[in-house]
C-alpha cells in the first residue's frame, strides 16, 4: 500500500497553507499577470493567455494557456536558488486496453530515448550537467515528468522537454531494451517483494478486470506482446500539448517561464485527445482470498471499496483512517499489538483514484499467529465506532495529523510543484489544494460514524489472508 | 546566556540562503539552529554521540533497543500516556540508533512548541525503561528481525556490513542478533542512558519555523536535568582486509532477481584523495548518465538500477556498488561491473567525464541545502564524522579545483578491485557453481538468508 499512502497523504498535506491564502488571493491584481502574458505573447510571437490565479501562502499562482491547448501553472518561489519543472499527462494504465497492459509506464520509459536533435543519453546527460535531478512517474490516472534543477538552467528543461513532446524517435532496439528493464523493474517490485505481491493480489481481488484491478506495471505476458507501433501509436495520441500540463514553481520569474515555454512549445501543432470512454465502475464484491508469499509471518488485510478522490467523504475517510489504524494511537493498533500482543504492525491507508477507491488496513501477525485471529478484533473495533461513534479528542488528533502531514509534502520546490499538478489533474484544479485543510477542520464527529456505517462493512469487504509460502 | 563556539560554523549565504549556525549553551550543550517559514513546521533532533560502534560484543542491538525503549514510559509518564499526549499534537516521535549516534527526532506545528518541549524533556531525561512495557518493545523488534528477512535489499545489504567488516566494529549490525537481544534488560539502558544522555554529549538540532531566541530555549528545556558528563569517545581502527575476492551467496529460495552488493573499505572525509575520489565515482556510477548505468542498464537491460558510491566515515568510509539483475543475468552483470571498476583504475576518467563530473557535483549542490533541515543535517554532519567547519563553504569549490591527474590518481590508488567482497541475494544452486568458475574470484561462500550470522569460517574453500 507504500504507492497510496504517500497519495493519500499529498492530499492530507496540501490543504494547510489555504487559510493563509484566501483572503489574500482575492487582493492579487489580476492585470499585471495579464501584462504578463501580453509580455510573453510578443516575445514569443505565440498568443499566451491568462486563464486563472490565486495564491498558496504568500505565494502568487498563476494558469495559463497556449493557443494549441498546453497548461501553464506558475508559482514563483524565492525560498531557495532551485526550480522544479513538471510536465503531466492525465493518462496512465487506466486507458490501457486488456492484453497490452504496462504500455503507459513502458512508454514514460521511452521518453528517455531521445530524439533527433538530441539523440539517446543526451538528455539526460545535458540535465546531469546542468545539476538537474530527473525522472519520471506513472500510476493509474497519470504520468508524469520532472526537472528539479537550478533555477538558472530553467531553459534547457523548457528545451529538452519541449522537442521530446514532438520529436521522440523510436526503433526496435530502444523497445527491447527498455522492455528487459521494465521486466527487471517487475522483477524487482513485485516478484521478488512480497509487498509487492499482496499489493496486486489486493488490487485484482477488489476491482476484477475493471482497470484499476490490472498492475501499473504490467504483466510480463502482458509486456510481450506490446509492438513498437503500439508505442508510436500511445504517444501519437496522448502526448499532445493538448492533453499536458507544466507546472513550474521555483526562483523564477513568470513572464520569463511564460516566454521561454511559449517560444518552445507554441510550434508543436494542437491535436485532439479522444474522449476517454470510461469503464462502468465495478460491482462491489466482498469475499476472502488466500494468498501464499514468500512471508517471515503471515498477514491480514481488509480492504473496503471506498469513494473516488473527489467525493465529499474523502475528508471524513481520511479522519478515520486516522483514528481507527494510522499510527500507535490507534484504536486497532493499540487493541493487536499492545493489547493481544498478536500482531507487530498495523497500516491504514486511503487510497484514492479518479473513479474509485479503497479504505485498507494491512496487518502484521506476530510469528506463529493466525491471520483470521485479527480478523474479529478488528471488525469489533469499526464496530465500536459505528455504534458508538468517536471521541472529540480522537478527532482534533485526527486533524492535527493530517494538517501537520500536509506541510511535511511541502517542504521542497519539487513537492510543492507535485502537489499544486495532483490537485490539478485528479481533482481538477489547482487550488484546490487550497481547500484540503478547511475540508479537514470541517469534518464532525457525526461524518465519523456515518462513513464508518457506509462504508465499513462487510458488504464493501474484500478480505486477503497471506500466509507463508513454503 | 549563550556563548558562541570559537570553531563553529559560520552562516553561510548562499543566493540569499542562510545556511545556519552551531550554538554553544553555556552548560555545554551543542545546538545547530537553521530559521525557515515557509512551512509551519519545527524539526527537531535530540542527537545523542556514540550509537551502535559501542555495542558490547554479546550486546549487538543495544543502543537501537535503548532508543526504542524511550517511548516505553518515563517517570512521570505510561507509554500509553505519552504516545496519547504525542498523537494529540499530531506528531510522531521517532527513535532510532544508527552506528555513530542515537537519536529522537519530531517533526511538529508551532503552537504545540510549549507542550512539545515539555514531553521531549521527560523522554530525554528520565526514561524508566519500565519492565513490563520493555519486554514488549524488545519482543516488536524480534518480529521486525524477522520481517526484515522478507526484504532482499535490506538482506544484501545486512550481510555486505558483516561479510565485508567481519569482527571489526563496523560489522555488528545495529539491529542485533536474536540472541543478544533476548539478553538486553532495562538495567543495561539505564546505564546506557546514564553513560552516554549527557549535556556534554548531545547536539540539538531545531530546524524551520523557530526563531533563534526560541530555539535556544527549546534546547534549554529539553536538556534540563541531564548531567553535565563527558563527551564519548568514537575513534576506529582501520580494519585489515584480507587479499583477494571473496563472495557471499545468501541463499535464499524461489528468486527471479538478485540482488547485488560489492566494495571494499574506502576514504573518511579528512582523506585527501576524498574530493578526487568523489568526483571520479561520479563518472563511474553517480549519476544515470554514468558508466556503470550506460553499461549495465542501457545498453543491456541487465538492471532498473545501478550505482555506486562512497559512505565516508570518521577513520575511514566504504565503497560500494549496487545492482539487481534477473537471476539468469547475475554473472554478466557482475561481470561488467568489475570491469568498468578495473578501466576506471587502469585508465582512468577523461576529460569530458571530469567536466562533466565537476558540472553535475557542482551545480546539484543547492538541493543539499534547499530547506532548513536539510542545512541543520549537514551543519550536523560536520559534529558527527569531524568534518571540517568550513566543509559545506568550501565543497564546491574543492570539487571545482579537482584536476584529471588528481582523480585518475586518486581512482587508481583507491578502487581495490582486486580485494573486493560481493555480496549476492539469491538461489545459490543457481549461481554458486557459475560464480566459482570466475579466475578473480578467490572464495565463494554460501549463507542461509535465515541465519543472522555468518556461517562461513572465513577458510579458502573454493569448491
Amino acid at each position: 500500500m507504500k504507492a497510496w499512502t504517500l497519495f493519500s497523504k499529498v492530499f492530507a498535506f496540501m490543504a494547510f497553507l489555504m487559510g493563509l491564502m484566501m483572503g489574500f488571493a482575492n487582493e492579487i491584481d489580476g492585470r499585471y499577470l495579464n501584462d504578463i502574458a501580453s509580455k510573453a505573447s510578443k516575445a514569443s510571437n505565440y498568443q499566451v493567455s491568462l486563464v486563472d490565479f490565486g495564491s498558496i501562502g504568500s505565494n502568487v499562482v498563476a494558469r495559463f494557456r497556449l493557443e494549441n491547448g498546453l497548461q501553464v501553472i506558475v508559482m514563483e518561489d524565492h525560498s531557495a536558488p532551485v526550480c522544479s519543472y513538471q510536465t503531466w499527462f492525465p493518462v496512465g494504465s487506466r486507458f490501457e486496453t486488456m492484453g497490452k497492459g504496462g504500455i503507459a509506464h513502458l512508454f514514460e520509459h521511452l521518453m528517455f530515448k531521445g530524439t533527433k536533435r538530441y539523440p539517446r543519453h543526451v538528455f539526460d546527460r545535458m540535465l546531469e550537467q546542468a545539476g538537474a535531478i530527473t525522472n519520471a512517474a506513472t500510476w493509474f490516472d497519470f504520468t508524469f515528468y520532472f526537472e528539479n534543477l537550478p533555477a538558472s538552467e530553467i531553459g534547457l528543461a523548457v528545451e529538452l522537454e519541449s522537442d521530446r513532446m514532438q520529436g521522440l524517435v523510436l526503433d526496435e532496439e530502444a523497445l527491447r531494451t527498455e522492455l528487459e528493464v521494465v521486466k527487471n523493474e517487475r522483477r524487482l517490485r513485485v516478484e521478488n517483494d512480497p509487498e509487492g505481491i499482496i499489493e496486486e493480489t489486493v488490487m485484482r481481488e477488489v476491482f476484477g478486470t475493471h482497470p484499476y484491478g490490472r498492475p501499473v506495471l504490467g504483466t510480463m505476458e502482458d509486456l510481450e506482446k506490446i509492438t513498437l507501433d503500439d508505442c508510436i501509436a500511445f504517444y501519437r495520441t496522448y502526448y499532445s500539448p493538448s492533453n499536458a500540463t507544466i507546472v513550474v514553481v521555483g526562483d523564477v520569474k513568470t513572464e520569463d517561464v511564460l516566454t521561454l515555454v511559449a517560444t518552445k512549445y507554441g510550434t508543436i501543432a494542437k491535436r485532439d485527445v479522444p474522449r476517454e470512454e470510461k469503464p462502468e465502475k465495478p460491482p462491489i464484491v466482498s469475499k476472502t482470498v488466500e494468498v501464499f508469499v514468500p512471508l517471515a509471518t503471515e498477514r491480514l488485510i481488509l480492504a473496503f471499496r471506498g469513494v473516488e478522490v473527489s467525493h465529499p467523504d474523502s475528508y471524513a475517510l481520511d479522519c478515520l483512517n486516522h483514528i481507527l489504524f494510522d499510527d500507535e494511537s490507534s484504536r486497532v493498533y493499540r487493541e493487536l499489538v499492545e493489547r493481544r500482543k498478536i500482531a507487530s504492525s498495523v497500516d491504514g491507508a486511503v487510497e484514492q483514484f479518479q473513479g474509485d477507491g479503497i479504505i485498507s488496513v494491512e496487518v502484521v501477525m506476530n510469528t506463529g499467529r493466525k491471520a483470521e485471529e485479527a480478523m474479529d478484533p478488528v471488525m469489533a473495533k469499526i464496530r465500536e465506532i459505528t455504534e458508538g461513534g468517536v471521541t472529540e479528542r480522537e478527532l482534533q488528533r485526527a486533524k492535527n495529523f493530517l494538517v501537520a502531514s500536509f506541510y511535511k509534502a511541502m517542504t521542497t520546490m519539487g513537492s510543492r510543484a507535485t502537489q499544486l499538478a495532483l490537485h490539478h489533474i485528479m481533482l481538477g484544479h489547482y487550488l484546490k489544494l487550497n481547500e484540503y485543510v478547511p475540508n479537514i477542520e470541517r469534518v464532525t464527529i457525526e461524518d465519523i460514524q456515518r462513513v464508518a456505517k457506509t462504508y465499513l462493512v462487510k458488504e464493501r469487504l474484500v478480505t486477503v489472508i497471506a500466509r507463508q509460502k513454503k | 546566556m549563550v556563548k558562541r563556539c570559537v570553531s563553529f560554523c559560520a552562516c553561510l549565504f548562499l543566493s540569499g540562503v542562510t545556511m545556519g549556525k552551531t550554538l554553544v549553551l553555556e552548560d555545554g550543550v551543542r545546538l545547530i539552529h537553521v530559521e525557515n517559514n515557509s512551512v509551519p513546521l519545527i524539526d527537531v533532533a535530540v542527537v545523542v554521540m556514540g550509537g551502535s560502534l559501542l555495542d558490547p560484543l554479546g550486546q549487538e542491538g543495544l543502543a537501537q533497543i535503548c532508543a526504542s525503549t524511550l517511548l516505553r514510559g518515563t517517570k512521570h509518564r505510561s507509554y500509553d500516556e505519552l504516545i496519547d499526549e504525542i498523537s494529540d499534537m499530531g506528531a510522531e516521535i521517532d527513535v532510532g540508533a544508527r552506528k555513530e549516534f542515537v537519536s529522537l527526532s519530531v517533526t511538529f506545528m508551532p503552537k504545540f512548541k510549549e507542550k512539545m518541549a515539555e514531553i521531549v524533556q521527560d523522554i530525554v531525561v528520565h526514561p524508566a525503561f519500565p519492565k513490563e512495557e520493555f519486554e514488549q518493545e524488545k519482543a516488536l523488534h524480534l518480529e521486525k528481525l524477522k520481517a526484515f528477512q522478507e526484504q532482499d535489499e535490506e538482506l544484501a545489504q545486512y550481510f555486505f556490513w558483516r561479510f565485508l567488516y567481519r569482527d571489526h566494529k563496523m560489522g555488528r549490525p545495529t539491529i542485533g542478533y536474536t540472541d543478544t537481544i533476548k539478553k538486553i534488560k532495562p538495567k543495561d539502558c539505564l546505564d546506557f542512558h546514564k553513560r552516554n544522555v549527557t549535556k556534554a554529549n548531545v547536539i540539538v538540532v531545531m530546524a524551520g519555523a523557530i526563531s533563534e531566541q526560541e530555539a535556544v530555549a527549546f534546547a534549554r528545556r529539553i536538556t534540563e536535568g541531564l548531567p553535565k558528563g563527558k563527551p564519548v569517545k568514537l575513534e576506529l581502527k582501520r580494519p585489515k582486509m584480507e587479499k583477494g575476492c571473496k563472495v557471499l551467496i545468501v541463499d535464499k529460495p524461489d528468486r527471479t532477481q538478485t540482488q547485488v552488493v560489492m566494495g571494499h573499505v574506502s576514504l573518511s572525509f579528512k582523506d585527501e584523495d576524498f574530493f578526487p575520489f568523489m568526483v571520479g565515482n561520479n563518472a563511474i556510477g553517480g549519476q544515470f548518465s554514468s558508466r556503470l548505468m550506460q553499461e549495465i542498464r542501457e545498453k543491456r537491460g541487465l538492471s532498473y538500477g545501478v550505482s555506486s558510491g562512497i559512505m565516508p566515515g570518521r577513520e575511514f568510509g566504504t565503497f560500494l556498488v549496487r545492482f539487481f539483475p534477473a537471476s539468469k543475468d547475475t554473472i554478466q552483470a557482475i561481470e561488467i561491473a568489475r570491469s568498468v571498476l578495473m578501466d576506471a583504475k587502469t585508465n582512468g576518467i577523461t576529460e569530458e567525464e571530469l567536466v562533466f563530473a565537476r558540472d553535475n557535483i557542482a551545480n546539484q549542490f543547492p538541493f543539499r541545502i534547499e530547506t532548513a533541515k536539510k542545512r541543520a543535517m549537514e551543519i550536523l554532519m560536520n559534529e558527527i564524522y569531524g568534518r571540517p567547519d568550513d566543509f559545506i563553504e568550501t565543497y564546491v569549490d574543492k570539487v571545482k579545483s579537482q584536476s584529471l591527474e588528481a582523480v585518475n590518481q586518486a581512482l587508481a590508488r583507491n578502487l581495490d578491485v582486486e580485494n573486493m567482497v560481493i555480496v549476492v541475494v539469491g538461489v545459490a544452486s543457481e549461481l554458486k557453481d557459475e560464480i566459482r568458475k570466475l579466475d578473480w574470484v578467490q572464495e565463494v561462500l554460501v549463507q542461509p538468508y535465515d541465519k543472522e550470522r555468518l556461517v562461513g569460517s572465513g577458510k579458502k574453500q573454493k569448491n
